[in-house]
């Protein structure tokens, strides 16, 4: 078998064993047993039966879906503006999905993730199409410094509209708080069935655009001479992070360093090819996800952590290794 | 990533050095936001670094250093037990004139006060309370966004209206974190008194310059309502005035907490849910836990018996919901800011199979105001919500079973 292929079935069999130690290990001790019995034996009235099933297995189902999405859109935004440290907050989808959960809290009043979860979703959508329209103005069109340039400026005043908001408003800053960490604990199926026709529609485009990354990757002249239409290369893929890294943060809140690293890990197993690196990037980003939270439930018994304070412990010393590594610079 | 606001947001929660420090550059002198309902983020964050540290990660850490401000204090010399009071009475005439100087040690330094204060500042919870329950009106209180009107909460307004003096100015930073000097420097104090609050010490270096700062005696945020107004009633040479309120604030207390019998002996647990699936779990050292042990009530012994062990200085601890079943009690009471809050609580699964939610003998404290009031007791507080508060409390205890 290839590298690949072995790859390949070890994440398949690390998603199982994650997803099922998501199931297993929560914030309480609740044996295997006890597991097993309210997976098979539902009784309504046992609080540990209730924590493993209305509370692991949605919560287990938000981290998969979460944490593919990051990773494909993360995967799409370093192929897209050729830049290996973009991660969506590059587009401005963090301080749009910000802007407009804030927006969603002072306007409407939302306080659960199911409410505001929309308006996350609608201000990534305008931070990124701003950012597009911006970097697009001239000739050249968007190119990748453009891009990253107009998403800083974008980002940056974004969070200042934010910051400025809740300065005055405190009880807005209260619902913003467990956003801004990002988390999955509160979130079920309230918020994964609403969105997940978005998470579907994104992640086929994302695994679509492997072939138009790949000549991205040698250059738009390259990329031009070889037929691919690059501008509406371009868009898609700004519609593919738009939505997935959108919708991500919306529900679970900013994520760091899940859609920045992964991809790198990815590349450095299965080559360049950004057909390998979307379709194994989503599992591995779901896997980290996954046994992130985890962590996050254990650590800080009787309570427990936000997964995007693991995520960020984790990640920034594997990010630092990667890049020192040299990996990096190889886009 | 972490944006300027995140960091913002939460340095702001944070109340002890070390969070703030860890998360923001952007004011190294962070303090406390006392806030009822993002209360004791600070813990929160303190026990997030040591996880964090359990990840193996202290080193980057540990350069944030540790929380001097909680170091405690040797000689606390003017602490009385809250429980005993009318033990430190010195032989002298309690005669404002004769009462300076007087020298109040804190856990973070000394406060020398030369002669009777006229103008006052308060800063963190509470002590513009007991000011105004000596028949002085500060010229300087925090600002309370949660549960005051216009920043005021209105047991001070009442209280400032019959007093008839002048509106005090209202600090900022109250709600946001730190203490800003400028805003000090302007309203002149003679004193600043902080007996319940989070200062840290630079800050009260830096207040200090200004004027004497009667801090906390042992930890911040951990003094009891009495002890804060002996502290006060000390720094403004008023000491018998405060015991005989203490003492009469006590006797109502104790008072109306025998015409409930069904209160005495009953235990209870006390939590707020501020973050998405966590039960903030309040300890013994809160205030607001102390008055319902006075009303008769113990605490339970889950509380003690969950509390992580690196919760030791904590006035709270986080508990998962998953582990909601392990916090047995008699009665479960727990505050929020509004009715919706409330009914979100109990319509969780694991919230809706505790047996204290089950059979009622759940009491929800509903409204900021309230919230506040009962959150932070004082000799003004208590007698405004207490009527309100012990029959609630009673009602949740009948259905006991």
């Amino acid at each position: 078998m290839s590298r690949r292929a072995w790859a390949g079935l070890l994440i398949v069999v690390a998603l199982v064993a994650a997803a099922a130690a998501s199931l297993a290990i929560g914030a309480a001790q609740i044996s295997l047993h006890t597991v097993w019995e309210a997976l098979t034996s539902y009784d309504p009235a046992n609080p540990e039966h209730i924590a493993v099933v209305d509370k692991r297995i949605p919560r287990t189902l938000v981290g998969i879906v979460v944490g593919a999405a990051l990773g494909l859109a993360g995967t799409v935004a370093q192929g897209v503006t050729r830049n290996p440290l973009a991660d969506l907050g590059i587009l401005g989808i963090n301080q749009g999905a910000a802007l407009g959960v804030v927006a969603g809290i002072i306007l409407v009043g939302a306080t659960a993730p199911a409410q505001y979860m929309w308006f996350g979703i609608v201000g990534a959508a305008a931070a990124t199409m701003l950012v597009w329209f911006l970097a697009s103005r001239g000739r050249e069109g968007a190119t990748p410094v453009k891009l990253a340039l107009a998403g800083a400026a974008i980002a940056a005043s974004f969070s200042s509209v934010v910051s400025g908001i809740l300065i005055s408003d405190n009880l807005a800053l209260d619902s913003m708080r467990f956003w801004q960490v990002g988390a999955l604990a509160g979130r079920g199926y309230d918020v994964l069935l609403p969105a997940l026709p978005l998470f579907v529609l994104g992640g086929v485009l994302a695994l679509a655009l492997g072939r138009s990354l790949n000549l991205l990757a040698l250059g738009d002249d390259t990329a031009h001479g070889l037929g691919l239409n690059t501008g509406r290369a371009r868009v898609l893929s700004g519609v593919v992070i738009t939505v997935l890294g959108g919708a991500a943060t919306a529900v679970a809140g900013p994520i760091a360093f899940l859609g920045l690293v992964v991809p790198h890990a990815v590349r450095a197993i299965v080559g360049p090819d950004y057909r390998w690196i979307l379709a194994y990037s989503a599992p591995v980003a779901a896997i980290v996800m996954l046994v992130s939270d985890v962590l996050a439930r254990v650590v800080a018994r009787p309570g427990e952590l936000q997964v995007g304070i693991v995520l960020a412990v984790i990640g920034a010393p594997v990010f630092i290794g990667i890049i020192r590594r040299g990996k990096a610079a190889a886009l | 990533m972490a944006t300027s606001l995140s960091s913002r947001a939460t340095q702001r929660a944070a109340s002890s050095r070390t969070a703030s420090s860890a998360t923001s550059s952007m004011n190294a002198a962070s303090t406390t936001t006392r806030r009822a309902n993002t209360l004791r983020r600070a813990n929160t964050l303190r026990r997030t670094v040591a996880a964090i540290a359990a990840l193996g990660l202290t080193a980057t850490l540990a350069a944030c250093g540790t929380d001097s401000s909680k170091s405690p204090s040797s000689n606390d010399t003017n602490a009385t037990s809250s429980t005993t009071p009318a033990t430190d009475q010195t032989t002298e005439p309690t005669a404002d004139a004769n009462a300076f100087p007087v020298t109040i040690t804190s856990a973070l330094g000394d406060a020398v006060i030369k002669e009777k204060p006229e103008r006052i500042a308060t800063w963190g919870w509470s002590a513009q309370d007991a000011v105004l329950s000596l028949g002085q009106v500060p010229v300087a209180i925090p600002e309370f966004a949660y549960g005051g009107v216009d920043g005021v909460l209105p047991w001070v307004t009442e209280k400032i209206e019959e007093l008839g003096g002048e509106q005090p100015t209202l600090l900022k930073g109250g709600d946001n974190g730190s203490a800003n000097p400028e805003e000090f420097v302007a309203a002149r104090p003679d004193v600043i008194l902080a007996p319940y609050s989070g200062l840290t010490q630079e800050e009260f270096d830096a207040l200090s310059k200004i004027a004497p700062v009667v801090a906390y005696p042992d930890q911040p945020w951990a003094t009891s309502w009495q002890d804060q107004t002996l502290l006060v009633g000390k720094a403004l040479g008023l000491e018998a005035e405060a015991q005989k309120l203490v003492d009469d604030t006590n006797a109502n207390v104790e008072a109306l907490g025998a015409q409930y019998p069904e209160l005495r002996g009953k235990s209870f647990a006390y939590g707020a849910n501020n973050q998405p699936e966590i039960l903030n779990v309040y300890r013994e050292t809160d205030p607001r836990v102390q008055l319902l042990t006075q009303l008769g009530m113990t605490v339970a012994p889950s509380v003690e018996e969950l509390a992580p062990a690196d919760a030791d200085r904590s006035y709270f601890f986080g508990l998962a919901y998953e582990n909601l079943n392990k916090l047995t009690s008699d009665v479960l009471v727990a505050y929020f800011g509004d009715q919706a809050a409330a009914d979100a609580f109990v319509k969780d699964p694991l919230v809706a199979a505790m047996p204290q939610v089950k059979s009622g003998a759940f009491a929800p404290i509903v409204g900021e105001s309230f919230v506040m009031a009962s959150s932070a007791p004082t000799t003004l507080s208590i007698p405004w919500m207490l009527d309100q508060y012990v029959p609630q409390l009673a009602e949740a205890a009948k259905n006991v079973k």
